[in-house]
């Protein structure tokens, strides 16, 4: 044990690294099918539905009235009293974590993914 | 400087007895040191397995953690317990495959590779255990992340201590 590291070390360590990082992104990928959809306005949640359920929801936003549609597991906002539909634009989310937003209704349509709690009911 | 000191069976077996008592005392030592999970740890009592790894060899290495782990698990008070379960079978693992490691690939890897190596043996064998055995479910895999980096941070923490530690007792280790 003349040196701290050997050259074996230095590329078995870094090639971990890579594996962690790379486990990672794959772990990332993988919970992104969320199915429950919140839809809040000023925070609150004011209606719940899911991507597997198509149908369409009519909100009270902040100026006005706000739809969301869900089909074949997508969540949209087809239509806002708002002055840019930015919101519209955003067009189709389905992946856990997604969230579209109506600034000026002060809406959110949030993707809430079921996959990360089974993880919390394993780590206890 | 270097004194080469015969190893006689009772310096063995008392070489065996203190590194274990070591690890166990690392063992519950570490238990104390509050952990956002459970699983994550540093794995401080692999320093013992090390040095007996090192020091004396694979075989005494195998005994120093099975006596680590039983009588560790027992003062904890996780004995028989899932816990246990993760534990011994994580821990022998590692120290097998650290051990087969050493001997395949000789002086290719430092203390530091072979700490992480056993490590990350340690964290892949918990996953698998608590799939195969306590959680039929595949999101477990998901932890995988997190546990390979706490091991590779934790393998060459407790690598560096080692092999400082060995710096040391290096004069009075035999052969």
């Amino acid at each position: 044990m003349d040196r701290l590291l050997t050259l074996a070390d230095k590329i078995l360590i870094p090639l971990l690294g890579g594996a962690v990082i790379t486990s990672f992104f794959a772990v990332r990928t993988l919970t992104s099918e969320g199915t429950t959809v919140l839809i809040q306005v000023e925070g609150k949640t004011v209606h719940r539905a899911h991507l597997l359920e198509p149908g369409e929801t009519v909100v009270e936003g902040v100026r006005g009235e706000v739809r969301v549609e869900t089909r074949d597991g997508k969540v949209a906002i087809t239509h806002a009293e708002c002055p840019n539909h930015i919101c519209v634009r955003t067009g189709w989310r389905s992946r856990g974590g997604e969230v579209i937003v109506c600034v000026p209704n002060k809406t959110v349509v949030r993707i809430v993914g079921e996959t990360r709690g089974s993880v919390r009911a394993v780590t206890g | 400087m270097k004194t080469s000191l015969p190893l006689s069976p009772t310096r063995r077996i008392t070489t065996i007895a203190l590194l274990a008592a070591v690890g166990i005392a690392l063992f519950v030592i570490e238990s104390f040191i509050p952990m956002p999970f459970p699983f994550l740890k540093i794995g401080l009592a692999n320093v013992s397995t090390l040095l007996a790894l090192f020091i004396l060899g694979p075989r005494e290495m195998l005994l120093v953690v099975l006596i680590r782990v039983v009588a560790g698990s027992l003062l904890v008070g996780s004995l028989f317990s899932p816990a246990f379960v993760l534990a011994f079978s994580a821990g022998i693992s590692s120290a097998v495959v650290m051990a087969a490691a050493k001997i395949v690939t000789r002086a290719l890897f430092s203390i530091v590779g072979i700490s992480v190596i056993g490590s990350v043996a340690h964290v892949l064998t918990q996953l698998l255990v608590v799939y195969l055995l306590l959680v039929r479910n595949e999101t477990v895999f998901f932890l995988l992340p997190l546990l390979l980096f706490s091991a590779l941070l934790g393998g060459v923490v407790v690598g560096w201590i080692s092999s400082r530690l060995i710096r040391v007792l290096k004069d009075f280790t035999p052969s």
